[in-house]
């Protein structure tokens, strides 16, 4: 787990089990972290959405929805960078054998989009050999990371 | 404009000729309970047309995840191979993003405002 040398961080674990006030209350926790340590609104938005996929994913493909399993959520928000890692207590998977959701042919699967953003939102993005462990930092300076946004929506 | 309106608790429900008008009104679409509430309720209305419409506004929505996406891609499996259409419109700029992100921008219909979703749709399918 890392130290940030640059000033306080907010260093803490909690154990779940998937339920949907628990994953409140972790996203809640380290947004409020991340508002103390002065994150943008951009960057919040992203560690939500990005718990929630890694909490998301680890319920329902590493437990099959099981609430008596554990879930272990460790994090640091530092002034530099967020460390966050989830581990669940399933079999694993291999992340590499995810099909792409964004190849054309697969536009239409409604599932498997958590992975992409998580790794599109955050800066590393690793899974253990078992694959039952996800850990991810995301930067405060990204260098251009953040896809472009254009004023308008297409039509 | 509406000749009909419901009300309900995640989304209101209009209807625009044959197309079905829908605000959603959950801020933050990330519970699966909701999301399967909000579009269990849009596939009950697809089950019932012919060819469905749907102009769905995103204007009070802040925050969504995965699986809203999954569910909207599933409604758009249903509808489109009908005939049928789905435009989606007042999208924030990071939910956007996530679009972007997934390429779902290039695959899903979005528009600026609702009211070129209604345009897009009827311009598209007249019948509608």
């Amino acid at each position: 787990m890392p130290n940030d040398p640059n000033g306080p961080s907010v260093h803490q674990s909690a154990v779940i089990y998937g339920r949907r006030d628990e994953i409140d209350g972790i996203q809640r926790e380290i947004l409020s972290a991340m508002g103390t340590s002065g994150w943008d609104q951009e960057s919040q938005f992203a560690l939500r959405l990005v718990i929630e996929e890694a909490l998301v994913n680890a319920h329902v493909h590493g437990h099959h929805r099981d609430e008596s399993k554990s879930i272990t959520v460790r994090w640091v928000v530092g002034q530099d960078d967020i460390w966050l890692q989830v581990e669940d207590s399933g079999g694993g998977f291999d992340p590499d054998c995810v099909p792409d959701p964004t190849h054309n042919y697969n536009l239409e699967i409604p599932s498997g989009r958590g992975l992409v953003l998580m790794r599109a939102y955050m800066d590393e993005v690793s899974h253990n050999f078992a694959g039952n462990q996800v850990t991810m930092i995301r930067r405060r300076h990204r260098g251009g990371r953040t896809p472009a946004v254009q004023e308008s929506t297409p039509s | 404009m509406d000749l009909m309106d419901k009300s309900l608790k995640s989304l209101r429900l209009s209807t625009v000729g044959s197309i079905h008008k829908v605000d959603l009104l959950v801020p933050h679409m990330i519970d699966e309970a909701q999301i399967r509430s909000i579009f269990g309720e849009l596939h009950a209305l697809a089950g019932k047309d012919a060819k469905p419409f749907f102009a769905i506004d995103f204007a009070g929505v802040a925050h969504m995840s995965s699986a809203a996406l999954g569910a909207l891609i599933k409604l758009d499996n249903e509808v489109r191979p009908r005939g049928g259409m789905v435009g989606l419109s007042s999208i924030n700029v990071q939910i956007l993003t996530v679009f972007r992100i997934t390429k779902l921008d290039k695959h899903l219909h979005l528009f600026a405002t609702v009211a070129e979703s209604l345009e897009a749709i009827k311009k598209a399918h007249p019948e509608a």
